[in-house]
């Protein structure tokens, strides 16, 4: 009896590029990482008062150097109080913000099976910015806001998760996001019904938080969002296989062996960790989590093991540009929501014209 | 090479580390600024103090809208100053009474920069570019939201004035007494102080507001003419209330409300018998003139509006609210304005002769007209008493 | 380990109370065997292969499963494009720990499975690309990396052209033979059913059902009790061996052909 074989289709260029992606997958991220560190340094340059980009490199290896700084160091005090107080930090809150906002976006996608979501569709920047109002009503500490922001956002991703499943729909990406829009909005709706209700003398305080912007990035804000960032960020990078599984759907993953419900809200409590610590500190930035998984899929595919990474260092690399952008050319200080939302729509409308709509939802 | 691959697959870690041990490298210590070799110490209205350099190379006027007229009113000094107010600053400077003493200040244009200081949500300060400008010493408000504990870190000789966030008379006194000593002359700043107590007692011994028995009730309000629903008011809660109504012998109608936004039916509930027309609205500018007030049709049903009683205020831009000179201004016009049979118009002469002394100034009748507002209230019941013949004839008349 | 795969005791569900899909079921999966799963539409079968991977709790009786198991649903699509060496290396999960990446051991584990089928050359291909039988393959070969003892299929053959649902039977038979894993699988072709199951369940409504040898089962009379159709089983010589099948007898389109139905004249 003859053995049956599929026929063979002609796949050569792809078997070449595959091999390609799997020897050199990581090399994408690591050029990033460089291009960071570079963007990061030539932002350091931008400004009024005039600094040479060696200077700043070198202000900033030895700041970061844990090391004592040379008794007489190359440089003047007022060069070196400019990095340090005016602009290192600034360069680190968007950096900061940009790759929670990347890995927290592509995390969820991944999570929800749907390129077209992202922290601020799903709710949990609105039930974030709520949490944080409540705290700022309440007096707490700045751990307190980012504890208060982190609870209400994972309230609201219970809420949408509870929302979908009351409708039956269980896993269905699109009445999950459907419910995280409603969510979002009941949210919003409370926030500005806080603003009403809160007394005169808290609100200009609530109203600079909520409009939120780079400006004024001191020690204390990198500290609220670099601490909850980084460790989310290093629990997600080390569970960025597992995003594969979970894309998957619940029975596959639960057949394959997953613990579905115990690491989807593990990777739900850590996005909503940093989208709360980078609300908290600078407000809610709205579409970054949305555009910059798209553009890291067009480079690495989907494979969630180089796509996290990618993600990541490409939102650190779009927010950080954009914001010297703001800063360089546009000397009014535009917050940097408004931004990202003006350079974010019309390249994700680009990509929807692009894709056709392949790998929009559902087939 | 399977371990090689193991640690490959760590290659996440080097950007996060790198962005960590930045975030660190902020946690050190700032370098420390040398003090200077010649300096006089000058200490701010918080208890701060700092040393200014010697010889001094200018003030930088930073966080706080009206500093330009403060530090004028306290210093009259305008060549110390290096830089001093944003393009906003500048445009509201050239609609006030003390460009006409100082006209020279909104021609140089290295005073005036737009890009330093913005005043939109956070007051936001561009130190970089504020840097540049390099004085002896940078003058602001000290608050956890301003940028004057950013400023003091950085090591830039920083001074805080008008820190009583409410004004008044408290904030005026020390304000003077601070910028006299800024300039390195603290007696200017007892002179200016013994000059207000004096203006405040002439109204005194003249109205004797103690033995008033029925005070006359106004409303400060202003209603914004592009946004209706943006209807201000002075209530207990402003300077108003405290300062200047019972030095005007005067009963504040809203006594008993906040000062914030209100609708057109809780004024009308109040219905006072006077109303006077001060631009304190959150609203958009401008605000409704008396004559636009009383053709407005929600305000027909008022007392004051029948019998014409609704005025601008005097000063409403020219003066500078809270500067020691223009307190004992405002109020006076007020108890003139409500006091007629009481006191004798010399709002006119003290307007007048503040300039000449104080700044060497003479002020035109017609510059005398626009700063009390005679065109505007030209409709409105009684004010002809404030224009310059009315002030002779009144004059006359009791003199006879 | 026992001889025993599945187990299924006094196994019932109702998705409403007292509206029971099927009741009293009883019956067990031997190890390394075919099973088979019959039955209409809306009889329950989904249902029942829930309650088998655990994701659905049954209203009554028990399930004893002794093994790994591995699903492969009937028509699989994925959201993102991943590739086929990406959707095999999914199977690693149980291996992989929770905080690590597949190792180069796993992905040399999922090329070794890859190449069993013979669809190695496929592994840096995206997995949207490849036909209805390929994908089925590349989940096939995601159950074997997997080291699963038991494989669960809902209606592998549904979407397949006829080549593929033969490379698929014969891939069914062989993975039973070959690997010893029990498979298990839900069909609507009762010959598929004779022609790879060693047992057979059909599922014929609430406590009725019959379940033994494929052979046995899969009789005329109980095919006709399930479907409500005639099906006969033939019998027939194929390079020297004995072969069965089952075929239904179309009731209008046989007469029509036998002349003993008049078509109408225009």
């Amino acid at each position: 009896m003859a053995e049956i074989t599929l026929a063979v289709k002609s796949v050569l260029p792809t078997v070449r590029e595959a091999a390609f992606s799997r020897r050199h997958g990581w090399a994408l991220p690591m050029l990033l990482s460089v291009g960071v560190l570079l963007a990061m340094l030539a932002s350091l340059c931008i400004g009024s008062y005039p600094m040479p980009f060696l200077q700043a490199a070198r202000i900033v290896a030895h700041l970061a150097w844990p090391f004592p700084l040379p008794a007489n160091p190359p440089w003047s005090v007022k060069e070196q109080t400019v990095v340090q107080v005016v602009r290192l930090p600034r360069v680190l809150l968007a950096t900061i913000a940009g790759l929670g906002l990347g890995v927290s976006g592509t995390a969820l996608q991944g999570l929800l099976r749907n390129p077209l979501v992202d922290p601020n569709i799903v709710g949990v920047s609105s039930g974030a910015a709520f949490g944080g109002i409540m705290a700022m009503l309440w007096d707490f500490s700045p751990v307190g806001i980012i504890g208060a922001a982190f609870c209400g956002g994972m309230l609201a991703m219970m809420l949408t998760f509870g929302l979908a499943k009351l409708s039956h729909a269980g896993s269905d990406s699109m009445i999950l996001i459907l419910s995280g829009v409603f969510v979002g909005a009941f949210f919003l709706s409370l926030i500005e019904f806080v603003k009403f209700v809160s007394p005169d003398s808290k609100l200009p305080t609530m109203i600079y938080w909520l409009l939120g912007t780079f400006v004024g990035a001191d020690a204390k804000k990198i500290a609220m969002i670099a601490i909850p960032t980084l460790i989310a960020t290093s629990i997600l990078m080390c569970l960025r296989w597992r995003i594969n599984l979970l894309s998957l759907g619940d029975l596959d993953a639960k057949t394959l062996g997953v613990n579905v419900r115990g690491l989807r809200w593990l990777v739900i409590a850590l996005v909503s960790l940093i989208v709360a610590s980078q609300v908290a500190v600078s407000g809610v930035v709205a579409w970054v989590g949305l555009v910059v998984p798209h553009i890291a899929r067009m480079f690495v595919g989907p494979d969630h093991r180089r796509l996290l990474p990618t993600g990541a260092l490409l939102g650190a690399l779009f927010v950080l540009i954009l914001d010297d952008i703001a800063r360089a050319l546009v000397h009014a200080e535009v917050p940097v929501g408004v931004f990202t939302a003006l350079v974010g729509t019309p390249v994700v409308c680009f990509l929807l014209w692009k894709s056709q709509g392949k790998g929009w939802g559902r087939e | 090479m399977k371990r090689s691959r193991k640690w490959l697959e760590l290659y996440w870690v080097a950007p996060l580390a790198l962005i960590a041990l930045m975030s660190l490298g902020l946690l050190r210590a700032l370098p420390h600024q040398a003090p200077p070799a010649h300096g006089r110490t000058v200490t701010g209205d918080d208890g701060q103090s700092v040393v200014i350099e010697e010889p001094f190379r200018g003030i930088c006027l930073t966080y706080g809208f009206l500093f330009p007229n403060w530090y004028l009113e306290d210093t009259h000094a305008p060549d110390l100053l290096v830089y001093a107010g944003t393009a906003d600053q500048r445009k509201w400077f050239s609609g006030n009474a003390l460009r006409l003493a100082y006209p020279q200040l909104l021609n140089k244009e290295s005073l005036w920069d737009p890009r330093v200081f913005r005043f939109a949500h956070d007051g936001y300060i561009e130190i970089e570019a504020m840097m540049a400008y390099n004085p002896g010493v940078y003058l602001g408000v000290a608050g956890d939201y301003t940028p004057i504990p950013l400023m003091r870190r950085m090591g830039l000789p920083t001074l805080s004035n008008w820190g009583h966030a409410k004004g008044g008379e408290k904030a005026g006194l020390s304000t003077a007494r601070v910028n006299a000593a800024l300039i390195g002359n603290p007696a200017l700043g007892d002179a200016h102080i013994a000059e207000y107590w004096r203006d405040v007692n002439e109204l005194k011994q003249e109205l004797h507001p103690g033995n008033l028995t029925l005070l006359p009730k106004v409303l400060l309000m202003s209603a914004s003419r592009l946004n209706r629903r943006q209807i201000g008011v002075v209530g207990d809660d402003t300077d108003w209330s405290n300062l200047y109504y019972p030095r005007a012998g005067v009963a504040n109608a809203a006594s008993g409300h906040q000062a914030m936004s209100y609708d057109a039916e809780r004024i009308l509930a109040i219905d006072p018998e006077t109303i006077v027309l001060a631009g304190i609205a959150t609203g958009p500018r401008p605000w409704e003139s008396p004559q636009e007030f009383m053709h407005d049709p929600r305000w027909q049903g008022l007392q004051a509006v029948q019998q014409k009683r609704v005025y601008r205020m005097a000063g409403v831009q020219d003066w500078s609210p809270g500067g020691l000179m223009f307190i004992p201004m405002r109020t006076r016009w007020l108890a003139e304005l409500l006091h007629p049979e009481l006191l004798q118009p010399r709002l006119r002469q003290i307007l007048r002769d503040h300039f000449r002394n104080d700044f060497n100034t003479s002020l035109t009748d017609e510059e005398i007209d626009k700063q009390l507002r005679i065109d505007e209230n030209a409709g409105s019941v009684g004010y002809e008493r404030f224009t310059r013949s009315g002030a002779a004839a009144r004059n006359e008349k009791s003199l006879q | 380990m026992n001889n025993i795969a599945l187990q299924i005791s006094n196994l019932g569900h109702a998705y409403k109370s007292d509206r029971w899909l099927f009741r009293d079921y009883n019956t067990q999966v031997k190890r390394g065997e075919v099973f088979a799963l019959l039955g209409p539409n809306g009889c329950g079968k989904t249902t029942l292969l829930k309650i088998l991977l655990g994701a659905l709790k049954p209203a009554a009786g028990t399930v004893a499963i002794d093994g790994r198991m591995a699903f492969v649903p009937q028509l699989f699509q994925v959201t993102f494009d991943y590739s086929v060496m990406d959707m095999v290396l999914m199977g690693r999960a149980r291996q992989v720990g929770l905080f690590s990446q597949p190792s180069a051991e796993d992905e040399e584990a999922a090329m070794a499975a890859l190449e069993r089928f013979g669809i190695a050359h496929f592994a840096g291909h995206p997995f949207h690309e490849l036909s209805g039988g390929e994908r089925q393959l590349v989940i096939f070969a995601r159950a074997l990396v997997s080291e699963a003892d038991i494989l669960i299929l809902d209606e592998p053959t549904s979407a397949l052209d006829l080549k593929n649902q033969i490379v698929v039977l014969d891939w069914i038979t062989r993975l039973s033979h070959q690997d010893g894993l029990t498979v298990l699988f839900t069909t609507h072709h009762p010959h598929h059913a004779l022609a790879v199951a060693d047992d057979a369940l059909l599922m014929l409504g609430g406590t009725k059902y019959a379940a033994g040898a494929a052979s046995e089962v899969l009789s005329e009379d109980n095919l006709h009790a399930l479907y409500g159709v005639d099906i006969k089983l033939l019998s027939f010589e194929h390079s020297g061996h004995s072969h069965e099948t089952l075929v239904p007898v179309l009731p209008y389109a046989s007469r029509a052909r036998n002349g003993s139905t008049a078509r109408e004249s225009r």
